[in-house]
């Protein structure tokens, strides 16, 4: 069934002539991309031999338009996967294709898509290649689009690896601009969006121990709100009972609220949001965990770090039970004073805070969050007893001059180990530092300078990385020198220092960037919205190429 | 044209709405019936569990698995095999203990579980949606479509008989009989050698469990010590017909001198060593040592 589907789009794309990027009024356009790396056993590291010796993540995709028309699909290719992707993936094939079709009023699309009901609380599908992470739907989705009202009518299975995951997915969602219903409103300075959704698994129960509910509903309702520079945002979502494996096969229902006010002006910018999750974690599969099939998407509320150390610990969301709190403010000091500087100074403070959500033991005879039970009772207001994390940073940027720029961060965490790493470990509490220059010494080069720290007394100890980047044009190269000091103390297990040494060179070329890198690779944890694999630490040549077209 | 539209979508979206929430009322747990667990002559189920003792998720499907033989008693026969970096020792603390064995790493090389994220588990060697690990979460449904979902009469009976004396060393003799004429192809034996009751601490977070700290004096049941006739066993037959009757007979077998006599047990399966269901297991039996 599948390859026949495959085949239909190869037949099309070949009929339409592959000579050229504009074919009888059509376009195709694509993008590539292929990472190599070569390993090296390492035991200072505790980098393993892997019996390939090299794997290659790649993949390859091709979209083609032809008026209200689209055809796409992606080929992928694991041969084996990169250290810290799921064995899972290893092989090749079409992960991805569909047929599209755009009309005025009626879009359609069957095979592969991907969709998000509001902030994704109980309905996301999405790919992110570098988590090595596609819950995309394969089935039908249909959009009607009227002036006011937008409605997205879906059903299907949720890609699992080179496979579709057993539950049955169907959703509903409409999107209201009360803007463009009341012809009162339609130029006003206030803009009001309303949605709701809701969201049904099915999957069958066979289990010999439990009575689970095959079909589970979960729905959600939001709005949006927009008067001048301010913006409101508010949803809220619950799920009914839903025993799988993430919450120990409780009945419970499970609710969820998100909320989110921003100021936004040249110069000035502030946001504030916060949210509650209790026992949300939805899948396709009720028995599965991790990565796998998961039908709605809670994101960390914590900022994503671009600087290596200070995303060393960074927190992974919560959604069976998460209380958090996030406020940020982006300030630009004048310009032309003696506190701004010639150019002006920004300064960005943002704090996060998570903490677990209240549970109560229904009655004595009862464990909080026992199998086969209601699981426990949770006050809506109130914290739970436990910190997962926090992180305090405050970073200011000034030009200097024509030629130099310098940036200063600190970052105060707390990180629960237990929580984001699955392991009971000493909780980590660390501060980071960062200095960061950048020099433009003549047209078209430059040179990047960083020194991080992190300093620690849990987890590895303390942490220095010191990084130089020269550009030029297309081109840079760039050495990394990450040193972890190791930790000796007592009732902590030991660590021994490690050097970690990486240089790497590139070059872009329009749309085209190519890099090569060796070097050592500490152990870590990547994370993209709060979703996160662990990456075993690594010794070798990397090489990535990709193009878009 | 539109209000038409518009009014289907509504009905739609209210059919679905009211038919899709399947709201579970009363009792969570479906009644247990042991009746018919007791004859011998009943089909039995293999469970080979992916664990290790620095997995902290590991304690739950435990659990698991002992909610199953609470219901299904010696139907399911349960082999633990220690692996991964999971069950790596940890050197200078408690966890040194080396629970791996060179056969269960031939076993958990070939299906994944030495690599995989921990707990998992295969039931009688079948693929679960192109895969044949599972997750814990799957164990129950699995192990009820075998036992529950086929008939009760076994396709094969096998009988496990030990003999121990003292020292180190047994042996052990294994009767297959065939209850139905089985389809042309080659069927292994495997006989493996478990321990149970071995003391030693395990990583646990679940909160159901020692609330949610570790366990020092955990009790790892089922433990794969070594395979009696190599890891894939040995084939005993090419053919078999309705009544015809197999023996196999291991002598001399080796006890290593850290295993207790008293906590071991043999367990024997029979499987498909080609075609189209290759691998899977026909049915397992388990006698204790002692």
């Amino acid at each position: 069934m599948r390859k026949n589907i495959f085949l239909s789009i190869i037949v099309v794309l070949i009929t339409l002539g592959a000579n050229g990027q504009v074919l009888n009024g059509g376009e195709v356009h694509g993008s590539f991309q292929t990472d190599v790396q070569y390993y090296n056993k390492d035991t200072t590291i505790g980098a393993d031999e892997i019996p390939e010796k090299m794997a290659i993540n790649s993949f390859f995709e091709l979209r083609y338009t032809n008026k209200k028309f689209e055809a796409g699909m992606r080929y992928e290719l694991y041969m084996p996967e990169m250290q810290g992707y799921d064995p899972r993936w290893q092989g090749n094939g079409f992960g991805n294709r569909y047929f599209k079709y755009n009309g005025d009023d009626v879009e359609v699309t069957v095979g592969n898509f991907y969709e998000q009901f509001g902030s994704g609380m109980i309905l996301r599908s999405y790919q992110e290649w570098n988590l090595g992470f596609d819950n995309a739907l394969d089935g039908v989705r249909v959009k009607y689009k009227m002036k006011a009202l937008t409605l997205t009518g879906l059903v299907g299975k949720q890609r699992y690896y080179w496979d579709v995951g057993p539950g049955l997915v169907r959703g509903i969602d409409g999107q209201l601009s009360v803007n463009d219903l009341i012809g009162k409103m339609a130029s006003s300075k206030t803009r009001l969006f309303i949605g709701g959704s809701f969201v049904s698994r099915y999957q069958v129960d066979e289990d010999p121990i439990y009575i689970l509910p095959e079909n589970v509903g979960s729905y959600a309702g939001r709005m949006e709100l927009f008067h001048g520079n301010y913006n409101f945002k508010f949803e809220i979502g619950e799920k009914i009972n839903d025993p799988n494996s993430s919450n120990n096969n409780i009945y419970k229902n499970g609710n969820a609220v998100m909320a989110e006010f921003g100021y936004s002006k040249k110069g000035i910018g502030f946001t504030i949001q916060a949210e509650r999750v209790d026992n949300m974690d939805s899948r396709s599969n009720r028995a599965s965990t991790g990565f796998d099939l998961p039908i709605g998407y809670i994101p960390a509320m914590t900022r994503q770090h671009a600087y290596s150390l200070a995303a060393m610990y960074p927190y992974a969301s919560q959604a069976n039970g998460q209380m958090g709190l996030q406020a940020s403010l982006y300030y630009k000091l004048k310009k032309k004073t003696w506190y701004g500087g010639k150019y002006g100074t920004t300064i960005d403070l943002n704090y996060s805070v998570s903490y677990s959500i209240d549970k109560q033991a229904l009655n004595d005879s009862t464990l909080i969050g026992e199998s086969g039970t209601l699981g426990y009772e949770s006050d809506l207001v109130k914290l739970g007893d436990e910190k997962y994390y926090h992180d305090f940073n405050i970073k200011f940027s000034r030009k200097l001059n024509k030629k130099w720029t310098a940036s200063f961060m600190y970052m105060n965490l707390f990180y629960n180990m237990l929580v984001n790493e699955g392991h009971n470990a000493p909780n980590v509490f660390a501060d980071v530092y960062v200095v960061d220059l950048w020099w433009k010494f003549k047209p078209y080069n430059s040179l990047h300078m960083e020194a991080q720290m992190l300093t620690t007394k849990q987890d590895e100890g303390n942490w220095s990385s010191t990084m130089v980047e020269y550009n030029r044009k297309g081109f840079f190269v760039a050495g990394i020198l990450l040193y972890n000091y190791g930790i000796d103390i007592q009732g902590h297990e030991k660590v021994d220092p490690a050097l970690y040494p990486s240089l790497t060179a590139g070059y872009t070329h329009k749309s085209t960037r190519v890099s090569l890198g060796y070097g050592k690779q500490r152990e870590g944890i990547v994370c993209v919205g709060g979703v996160c694999r662990a990456v075993p630490a690594s010794n070798g040549i990397t090489f990535t190429i990709n193009s878009s077209f | 044209m539109k209000n038409i539209f518009i009014i289907i979508i509504a009905i739609v979206s209210v059919a679905i709405f009211s038919v899709s929430c399947d709201k579970i009322e009363g009792s969570y747990t479906e009644e247990i019936s042991t009746e018919g667990n007791e004859s011998d002559t009943i089909r039995k189920v293999l469970l080979e569990d992916y664990t290790g003792h620095t997995c902290p998720n590991c304690p739950l499907a435990h659990t698991v698995i002992d909610d199953l033989h609470d219901r299904y008693g010696d139907r399911m026969v349960t082999v633990a095999i220690h692996t991964g970096t999971f069950a790596d020792p940890l050197m200078g603390g408690e966890y040194g203990a080396y629970y791996k064995s060179a056969d269960g790493e031939v076993l958990s090389t070939f299906f994944g579980g030495n690599s995989a994220p921990l707990p998992r588990g295969i039931v009688n060697r079948a693929k679960v949606n192109g895969d044949f690990l599972i997750e814990k979460g799957e164990f129950a449904t699995e192990v009820s479509k075998v036992l529950d979902g086929k008939d009760n009469w076994p396709d094969l009976y096998l009988e496990v008989k030990p003999t121990y004396t003292d020292g180190n060393t047994f042996d052990v003799e294994v009767k297959i009989t065939a209850m139905i004429d089985m389809p042309a192809g080659k069927y292994n034996l495997s006989v493996l050698i478990t321990e149970s009751d071995i003391v030693s601490p395990q990583y646990n977070t679940d909160l159901s469990i020692n609330n949610g700290q570790n366990i020092l004096d955990y009790h790892h049941n089922y433990m794969l010590r070594a395979a009696v006739n190599s890891p894939w066993g040995e084939e005993f037959a090419v053919s078999i017909t309705k009544g015809e009757t197999f023996t196999k007979t291991y002598t001399s077998v080796p006890l290593d001198a850290n295993w207790v006599a008293d906590n071991i047990s043999i367990v024997a399966f029979a499987y498909y060593a080609d075609g189209a269901q290759e691998k899977e297991v026909i049915q397992a039996e388990t006698e204790h040592l002692k």
